[in-house]
């Protein structure tokens, strides 16, 4: 297992960037493990790599998944590499900086062109808690075309009411009204998709029963069957934190159609 | 260019920085596409710390992000402990990995970077210095260029008995007797890699005049040459300091071929 910290210039952020990268390499090993003093050689993967490119919430950064979850350990388990951006701005509400265009596009082109990770729609998966989920499915939706699966936790997936709800003073977030019908509304991007009759990514969608985002979880939950799409939801008591996400990301990683091996946990080496 | 901080299974849970090329850094870049830029294969620089440091050491005390810039290389900086980069009597196998396992890790995690000995090159400083060049004389199959900045490169005569407490060596290569026969001697090592009908590593090697390893380097780069090594030398009025390192990894890159 490698777990880094990517630092690189990005053009649509005008500035650079951290990134972390789960990237699931598997050690040969002869033994016990390390305090052998024994060599170590790695088994050579087969093929590309899939990966869940996997945003934080609002407020987080690129360090929070690997923080204050066992992400790194399911990746591994599953084979998985996770690339896990930095978003100021999920809504797009600045001129200067493009989060929307950089985690869409900038990002995984530079990934691909450095790592051996796969282009194949069937192989990408976005998913993030709160904002992070309301992202993935923002841009799952307007690129339905490049990815298999899209996931959301504890997500204001109606943003145009979590604005006015929650964020009706903020200087940093965009007005909700504004967003209705947009390529920024998720009911819209929906309804899009079907009148194009565009493939839509396979969903999941989670959420706690005491999270302050739940009600608009169950209205988007019945709005997705009501569509008929592929859509897949979860919920159990929980609140709007860690403990939830924790919990979770195992289930969302589990779900996603990977390359599942034997679980070896976090084993002693 | 890009910078990787990286936490990976090695010799239990290992830290290595990673200098990734990345489009528009160099003036060679300039001048071809994204496309082109990344469609051709990296060369590699692998650089070794020295004695109590680790793998941050060069990215924070050198300009070594700009200097790797300008021939679009990745440079990979792992940290050794204080192994010298061998196979120690007493710890890792750090020669075996560094020449094998890490290889491996790397090469395949990073698919545009090329494992060809023409494109791969190794350097370091003090302890690096000298782990660079055992490991260009040791496996000459997999580096072409080597590069030591104030290495203790005879480590044999002025060490036991000398700057470092001689149970660290005993434990690290063995007894005098163990050493001066082995693979570690460097004077040794490099008579037989002359011998072996191997190409020959290209061998850089500076040292600054103040340095207490002044001497040991100029014999050293005598005695290379009369093996018919091809020797860079170069030398500076400074002590062993980053000030110095930091003029010599520009130097060696300088003299690395254009990718």
């Amino acid at each position: 297992m490698a777990v880094m910290r990517l630092t690189f210039r990005s053009k649509a952020l005008r500035g650079t960037t951290d990134v972390n990268v789960i990237y699931p390499v598997k050690p040969k090993r002869a033994g016990f493990g390390d305090p052998e003093g024994n060599a170590i050689f790695y088994y050579p993967r087969e093929g590309k790599f899939k990966v869940l490119w996997l945003i934080h919430g609002g407020g987080d950064n690129y360090s929070d998944w690997v923080n204050n979850t066992r992400v790194r350990n399911y990746a591994e388990d599953a084979n998985l590499m996770v690339v896990m951006p930095s978003v100021r701005d999920f809504t797009s509400s600045r001129k200067d900086v493009d989060y929307f265009t950089y985690v869409a596009e900038e990002l995984p082109a530079f990934i691909r062109r450095i790592f051996p990770a796969s282009e194949k729609r069937e192989d990408n998966f976005i998913a993030g808690l709160s904002m992070g989920g309301y992202l993935s499915y923002r841009i799952a939706l307007n690129f339905p075309e490049n990815y298999g699966c899209v996931g959301s936790m504890s997500s204001p997936l109606d943003i145009v009411e979590d604005l006015k709800v929650r964020h009706a003073n903020s200087k940093t977030l965009v007005a909700g009204d504004t967003l209705t019908g947009t390529d920024r509304d998720i009911y819209a991007l929906v309804e899009k998709n079907l009148k194009e009759g565009k493939k839509m990514p396979k969903m999941f969608q989670c959420c706690g029963t005491e999270d302050f985002t739940y009600s608009i979880n169950v209205k988007m939950r019945d709005f997705f069957r009501s569509k008929g799409l592929d859509h897949d939801y979860f919920e159990s008591p929980g609140i709007h934190n860690w403990d939830f996400w924790g919990e979770y990301i195992k289930k969302l990683i589990d779900w996603l159609p990977t390359d599942q091996r034997e679980t070896n946990g976090h084993k002693f080496q | 260019m890009a910078r990787i901080q990286m936490n990976y299974t090695g010799f239990g849970t290992a830290s290595m920085d990673i200098v990734v090329p990345q489009y528009g850094d160099s003036a060679a870049s300039r001048n071809m596409t994204e496309e082109e830029y990344y469609g051709k294969k990296f060369k590699v620089l692998w650089l070794i710390h020295g004695g109590g440091g680790n793998c941050t050491d060069w990215l924070r005390y050198t300009e070594l992000e700009r200097f790797a810039a300008e021939k679009d290389l990745f440079v990979v900086c792992p940290s050794i402990e204080n192994s010298f980069g061998v196979d120690m009597k007493k710890g890792d196998p750090w020669f075996t990995f560094l020449t094998g396992g890490l290889r491996e890790l790397f090469f395949d995690m990073f698919p545009n970077a090329s494992d060809q000995r023409e494109d791969n090159f190794v350097a370091g400083l003090s302890m690096g210095g000298y782990a660079a060049t055992h490991l260009a004389l040791a496996a000459p199959e997999l580096y072409s260029v080597s590069g030591s900045f104030s290495g203790p490169v005879k480590l044999m005569d002025e060490y036991y008995g000398g700057v470092i407490k001689e149970e660290a060596l005993i434990d690290m290569i063995g007894t005098y007797e163990e050493a001066v026969q082995s693979d570690n001697n460097l004077v040794l090592l490099a008579e037989k890699t002359a011998k072996s009908g191997k190409p020959l590593p290209k061998i850089y090697l500076a040292c600054g005049k103040f340095d207490h390893l002044f001497q040991m380097n100029n014999e050293y780069r005598d005695f290379l040459k009369e093996l018919g090594y091809d020797v860079t030398w170069d030398e500076e009025e400074m002590n062993h300091e980053w000030g110095f390192w930091n003029h010599q990894i520009e130097k060696f890159i300088r003299i690395l071929p254009a990718r």
